[in-house]
């Protein structure tokens, strides 16, 4: 398998923000807003022209469709219904799949490796991760955002793509954090 | 590299940081041959890796995107009417510190 060009994992907030923002009202979208779609854009515009090639995980698909089901059924203000839901998975994979980006099985990952402690590593992530004060708030990541980093880390990737500022106080050998926000 | 005759086991070690596949020779394999990799710290190696079967790793491998990738239109549109009262702190409390502000 010849590799030609680095490999990305890109976290939950990138495939949230290319659905969710393209939803809002032109008439209410703040600018803020259509700035995180433009970046965003452009950073998926790179794996189209190879700059990257992407991955992501099965565990970054369900903090997707857990995000996805709480906010928009927020907005809306009833249920998803049955069919809503399935199309918030069907954008997933329609995304995934046009713009080229391999999905990996985080039990797979997990239960293939018997000297790597997921949980444990996990824990270490945390703890490990600095404070970093950003838009006026303190930030780091949280467990589910450490997970998705030892995950990222068994997919092989060079670079995990992300909107999250607490990932800013990450420091991980061989695996650079791409600020989407700050890239693009 | 250290082939086990017994156990028909063939055990590679491998350098810090390996990147890809290619820029080791893993030597030949014979049939029932199991093939243990022993990964780095950061287990780069396991994407790259042809064993174990990097179908049972990948629901889908990695691919080069579709032409017509930037013309994705989102399934929902359809569905649900314009979101109105999306608010800025409403997108950075999905896209930023979700758990966090969550409390959980």
């Amino acid at each position: 398998m010849a590799l030609s060009n680095p490999l990305v994992y890109i976290d939950t907030n990138v495939f949230v923000n290319k659905i969710i923002l393209p939803l809002i009202s032109p008439a209410t979208i703040t600018q803020n807003q259509t700035n995180l779609l433009r970046q965003t854009d452009n950073f998926l515009h790179d794996l189209v022209v190879g700059v990257y090639r992407g991955v992501t995980s099965t565990f970054t698909r369900t903090e997707y469709r857990g995000v996805m089901k709480r906010e928009l059924s927020h907005q809306i203000n009833r249920a998803l219904t049955h069919a809503e839901e399935q199309a918030v998975l069907q954008d997933f994979d329609t995304l995934t799949n046009k713009y080229g980006i391999g999905i990996s099985d985080s039990d797979f990952l997990i239960n293939s490796q018997t000297t790597f402690n997921i949980f444990n590593e996990t824990d270490n992530t945390v703890k490990n991760c600095t404070m970093s004060w950003t838009n006026n708030k303190w930030r780091n990541i949280g467990g589910a955002d450490a997970l998705t980093i030892n995950l990222a880390i068994l997919t092989g990737v060079n670079k995990l793509a992300t909107f999250d500022l607490g990932f800013t106080g990450v420091t991980i050998p061989n695996l650079d954090i791409l600020l989407v926000q700050n890239e693009y | 590299m250290k082939r086990s005759e017994e156990s028909q086991t063939l055990t590679i070690k491998l350098p810090q940081t390996p990147r890809t596949f290619e820029s080791y020779d893993i030597g030949n394999f014979d049939s029932g041959d199991r093939v243990i990799f022993i990964f780095d710290s950061s287990l780069n190696f396991a994407l790259n890796a042809e064993y174990p079967d990097p179908d049972k790793m990948w629901i889908k491998k990695p691919a080069a995107p579709s032409p017509d990738a930037e013309n994705y239109k989102s399934a929902l549109h359809d569905l649900i009417p314009p979101i109105e009262n999306l608010t800025d702190e409403d997108i950075e409390r999905m896209t930023y510190d979700d758990d966090i502000v969550d409390g959980t």
